[in-house]
């Protein structure tokens, strides 16, 4: 078929020649790294000073309170979900996969896409990634809380928070892409005795693991 | 491993350097090719034909950024089998819609094969796309680098399918201009 004034092969061309973009932007933009939403920073900000006036009060009553055994007002300690909002910086911690917007110090903070496997395929046999990766859900983490489409959830100690994160919600697993490799953080990994939280995993040991 | 480790092996012509490599990047380039060809045998093979394809080329090739480098040689086998695949009428997946895209890039007249065996063209995408604000810039990227489908784009990133399609639109016309500007006459 002769193509109309050899604009496909012009097109076709042109689509060879952008095999050589820039290697560090091409890396960035691999699938499944995704980039932050667009904030709301008003409401970003109007959290922040919410957070910051209750944690004022809660931590001058807990100073002043007679049984507090002369704490030194320091909090008792992050619950396990807040430390979830560590970002490790490399692995595309809260904005730095795309490096653009903004980062904010605090990580633990903001929204995040994250995708459902589809347990019930996985279970059935299927092996494919793609088939796996399921819906799209919001995860919106705001200090010590987290929800997934407005139900509490708990996050894993040590996990990044960025999106593109997968999740297991029946082996309360989460699942971070990188590099090629697959990072697990069981969210109680007392239940997963043989799993290395924050260990890198190639797919078929993924799926290993998961299908037991 | 390391990337350098693993090219040295390949310069020691040391056969490991190809499990080394799968270890390492296999993943990654089964994902580029799965991407664009969206069938498990023919990404596989040309997986395969990646690392034959490096073998050939290290030496005298010493990337820098391995995955960067493997996952350019998948993309072209990839395209080139997506190619094949459509002149024997067997479905171009996205190949098709992506073409009939860039031809709104190309000015009216001139040889984008002759401008393209010229580094100058690449360079010069290269710094176009560079150039674009960060979430633009992935979705180019996406969807002519890796020719991800609309909606895979759409659903990663929490946009509309109509968002990206607006997007890629201005930023191909703003590409086509920018050709035009420089006078490659494609």
């Amino acid at each position: 078929m002769k193509r109309e004034d050899n604009r496909e092969e012009r097109a076709f061309a042109l689509l060879q020649a952008l095999g050589d973009l820039n290697e560090e932007d091409v890396l960035r933009a691999e699938p499944g790294r995704g980039v932050r939403k667009r904030r709301n920073w008003g409401s970003v900000a109007a959290a922040a000073a919410f957070i910051l006036v209750c944690g004022s009060v809660v931590g001058a009553l807990y100073i002043s309170w007679p049984m507090s055994g002369g704490q030194s007002g320091s909090t008792s300690g992050a619950p396990p979900v807040s430390s979830s909002g560590v970002t490790s910086g490399e692995t595309g911690g809260a904005g730095s996969a795309s490096g653009s917007d903004g980062a904010e110090g605090s990580a633990a903070e903001g929204t995040f896409t994250v995708y459902l496997l589809d347990e019930a395929a996985l279970d059935a046999g299927e092996t494919d990634f793609d088939a796996l990766a399921g819906t799209a859900e919001t995860l919106s983490v705001s200090g010590d809380e987290a929800e997934l489409d407005g139900e509490p959830v708990s996050l894993p100690e040590g996990m990044p928070l960025t999106d593109g994160l997968i999740y297991a919600p029946g082996r309360q697993m989460f699942i971070v892409r990188e590099s090629g490799w697959f990072v697990l953080y069981p969210v109680q990994p007392d239940d997963w005795p043989d799993v290395e939280s924050g260990g890198r995993y190639s797919w078929e040991e993924v799926l290993a693991v998961l299908t037991g | 491993m390391t990337d350098e480790a693993i090219v040295a092996l390949y310069w020691e012509r040391n056969e490991t350097a190809i499990a080394r490599s799968d270890e390492k990047y296999g993943p990654y380039c089964r994902s580029v090719s799965f991407g664009i060809l969206r069938d498990r045998r023919d990404a596989e093979e040309c997986v395969n034909d990646t690392w034959m394809s490096a073998w050939n080329a290290m030496p005298p090739h010493k990337p820098s950024k391995l995955q960067f480098f493997l996952g350019k040689l998948t993309r072209n086998l990839s395209i080139n089998r997506l190619e094949l695949r459509r002149a024997k009428k067997r479905g171009g997946g996205e190949l098709p819609l992506v073409l009939s895209e860039l031809e709104g890039c190309l000015p009216d007249s001139g040889s984008v094969e002759e401008a393209a065996e010229g580094k100058e063209l690449a360079a010069f995408l290269s710094q176009f796309v560079h150039e674009l604000p960060e979430a633009k810039r992935r979705v180019f990227i996406r969807r002519y680098w890796y020719l991800s489908s609309v909606a895979d784009i759409a659903r990663e990133y929490g946009m509309s399918e109509a968002k990206v399609n607006s997007m890629l639109h201005r930023m191909r016309e703003k590409l086509r201009a920018a050709l035009e500007k420089e006078g490659y006459g494609l």
